[in-house]
């Protein structure tokens, strides 16, 4: 196979995680998304400075993480960043450390949602794929935006300790 | 939900990851966001996790956003925010960028690979033939207790037979033929038709000659009448009521003119006979359904406040909120269950003055929330098919879209071995109907109905009224009552895939009850839901 095929074969198959490093320490998500294609475009240019008998995910991820940091560092002051330089350092080194581990509490996000009650299924669908409003929906349910922001907190809470246990049973 | 240990920090993160992603996060949370982070491991992973979470449900939304997007749907209401563009523009900017990359290396690969053709899609293509050509459509009924004897009912060359009822032809020649039962006719082509026995009567729209009605004492030519016919065991007769018509046996040519009833048995002038003209079956018709809807209507009032029935949809415009489906079982839930109308127009119903859903696009459909668990169920729901999918080996009629391992599926499928509906409740049973040719289902308002009774581990499917059993496979392992809660009706988008189930048709009625009906109450149902 020829090298190149062979990087590339690569990256297909680990792009998705390299975006869902990217995406987890990245919070706009249009931002997040220039950081991919950059990373993607300097993976390329570096294609031939990889070995096919090193792994390759660490290697992809030196070049995410510092995309990251540049991004950072270039948007320090202009940007609401919420995260400080030092905190995004020990966050990308537990993301890399437990890789798969965050892989496998993902996988099991769907199981969850079915555990969830009625009510609170229909809260998440609400939020996410209707792109509802809390606003509206509080009007709605004759209840205060606050309250049901409570009730949302909750369930993201539910569900990751769902995803947790699932992982400690398995 | 199984239990872990909180402690007081993770709670407050939650609390916080909260806030970042409602976009609700003061400077103040923001600082303690960092700190926390930074005390330990197990806090950074909560984090992680959480930010997975957040990005895999937000990635549902976009997936259907995009989905919707690009196959030209865009809800009216709602505008497409600036920040969803620029990701859009990004997210199709990156597939470019990936494309070109992958281009110079991939491209000798592709050009080995030859597209897979399955049987099932030579099968669907096969299937999707067009038809023969039709003569003519049946242009209204009444009691003749058969489909296909329906109106809008198109009729190819060859035998027809009237047991019940009347029907009213139009020949795509423009002549128009009442035909009352018993009759037995064929049609011949646009402009003749064969009649063995009967009674018919026949007028050109257009004031046309030359239609002839063979019989088998000699046929009779129009020359611009308007006439009748009548052949049974006692009779052999043609009465001209305006223009005239000849009659002819080889060399023996007679002209009937306005007034005159003329035995072709007897070859003489006889008294005039009584025949049903198109106008006079017509005002039966009209008066029959009429006499029907409001039968029907009172009995759906009576549904309504049926306990046993969970929803109730009958398909009218709602003039307040014109996307919504109105759902008429009052709930003592919040939400009423109406259905949230995407992209499907009204049309006419199957009774004069009421209305349908037209679904045509790949992206029509309703959308519903149907927040309830059964234990048993009937199905009910009025629908007309007007063509297979051409994309899809699959029509899906009323599907539940994700996440409930119970959820309920009703489709049309087509495999290399024929056609069939199929009722599915995954984990739970399968259930197929006997093989449906596309022809005994397209173009027509059926009934479709199904039923379950997990109890009694008893799983029927019905078409009008009839059962169409074929297969059915219940799981081995207790069964679970099914949830539908998101479902959508004459479509599926699946929320990760582009495979895309949809249905073009109409749906006019449908309701879901908590118990499932006998076969007697089935055909009852379809009796009083029937038009006349």
């Amino acid at each position: 196979m020829h090298p190149s095929e062979e990087f590339m074969n690569y990256y297909i198959k680990y792009e998705p995680k390299i975006r869902s490093y990217i995406q987890r320490l990245v919070f706009d998500s249009t931002d997040a998304e220039d950081i991919m294609q950059s990373t993607a475009m300097l993976l390329w240019k570096k294609h031939d400075q990889f070995k096919a008998d090193q792994a390759f995910l660490p290697w992809a991820y030196k070049f995410a993480y510092n995309e990251i940091r540049n991004y950072y560092r270039k948007h320090e002051k202009s940007k609401k960043l919420l995260l400080d330089p030092d905190c995004i350092d020990q966050l990308a080194d537990t993301s890399l450390k437990n890789s798969s581990q965050l892989e496998e509490l993902k996988a099991s996000l769907d199981d969850c949602l079915y555990k969830l009650d009625n009510s609170d299924r229909r809260l998440i669908e609400y939020r996410y794929c209707e792109d509802g409003k809390i606003n509206d929906l509080a009007e709605k349910q004759k209840t205060t935006p606050n309250a049901l922001s409570k009730a949302l907190q909750k369930i993201r809470q539910k569900l990751h300790i769902c995803v947790r246990s699932n992982q400690e049973h398995s | 939900m199984n239990k872990i240990k909180l402690n007081k920090q993770s709670r407050r993160l939650f609390e916080l990851m909260h806030k970042v992603h409602e976009n609700d996060l003061s400077e103040t949370d923001q600082s303690e966001l960092n700190r926390i982070l930074k005390e330990s491991e197990e806090l950074r992973l909560i984090f992680l996790s959480m930010r997975d979470q957040h990005i895999s449900l937000d990635e549902r939304l976009r997936n259907r956003l995009i989905s919707d997007h690009a196959l030209g749907f865009q809800e009216t209401e709602k505008n497409e925010s600036e920040p969803e563009k620029k990701n859009q523009k990004i997210f199709f900017k990156f597939l470019i960028i990936l494309c070109l990359l992958s281009t110079g290396f991939l491209i000798g690969t592709f050009n080995k690979k030859e597209t897979p053709h399955s049987d099932e899609s030579y099968e669907l293509n096969t299937l999707l033939d067009p038809f023969e050509h039709h003569i003519a459509t049946i242009s209204s009924s009444i009691n003749t207790y058969n489909n296909r004897l329906k109106e809008g009912q198109d009729l190819k060359a060859g035998w027809l037979t009237v047991n019940k009822g009347k029907i009213i032809l139009q020949m795509s020649s423009g002549m128009e033929i009442s035909i009352q039962a018993p009759t037995k006719l064929k049609l011949i082509n646009s402009s003749s038709i064969q009649l063995d026995f009967g009674k018919i009567h026949l007028k050109s729209a257009f004031g046309r000659k030359g239609f002839s009605v063979d019989t088998k004492y000699g046929k009779l030519n129009d020359q611009g009448a308007e006439f009748g016919i009548h052949i049974d065991s006692s009779i052999a007769a043609s009465n001209c009521f305006t223009g005239e018509l000849a009659f002819i046996q080889d060399d023996f040519i007679q002209i009937i003119h306005a007034g005159q009833n003329y035995s072709l048995k007897d070859r003489q002038f006889i008294d005039k006979e009584m025949y049903e003209t198109a106008d006079k079956v017509r005002a039966q018709v009209k008066k029959a359904t009429a006499e029907k809807l409001a039968s029907w209507r009172q009995y759906l009032h009576k549904l309504k406040y049926d306990p046993s029935t969970a929803f109730l949809y009958q398909f009218s415009p709602n003039s307040a909120s014109p996307q919504e489906l109105i759902q008429e079982v009052h709930r003592s839930e919040l939400e009423p269950a109406h259905g949230k109308i995407i992209g499907a127009s009204w049309e006419q119903g199957r009774f004069p003055g009421t209305h349908s859903l037209k679904f045509d696009s790949p992206n029509d459909r309703v959308k519903f929330f149907l927040n309830e668990k059964f234990d048993a169920m009937t199905y009910h729901m009025w629908v007309k098919f007007d063509k297979l999918n051409e994309n899809n080996n699959h029509l899906g009629i009323f599907l539940s879209e994700k996440w409930h391992p119970h959820q309920i599926t009703l489709q049309y499928v087509s495999i290399a071995k024929g056609s069939f509906f199929k009722v599915h409740s995954k984990d739970n049973f399968g259930h197929s109907s006997t093989f449906l040719k596309p022809e005994q289902i397209l173009g027509k308002w059926l009934l479709i109905s199904f039923t379950f009774d997990l109890v009694n581990e008893q799983v029927h499917l019905y078409l009008n009224g009839k059962n169409i059993d074929k297969t059915l496979n219940i799981s081995s392992t207790p069964l679970q009552a099914p949830y539908i809660g998101w479902c959508d009706l004459m479509n599926w988008v699946p929320l990760n895939s582009q495979d895309i189930r949809n249905t073009p048709g109409q749906v006019d009625f449908l309701s879901i009850h908590r118990r499932a009906f006998s076969a007697k109450e089935i055909l009852e149902f379809y009796e009083k839901s029937r038009t006349p």
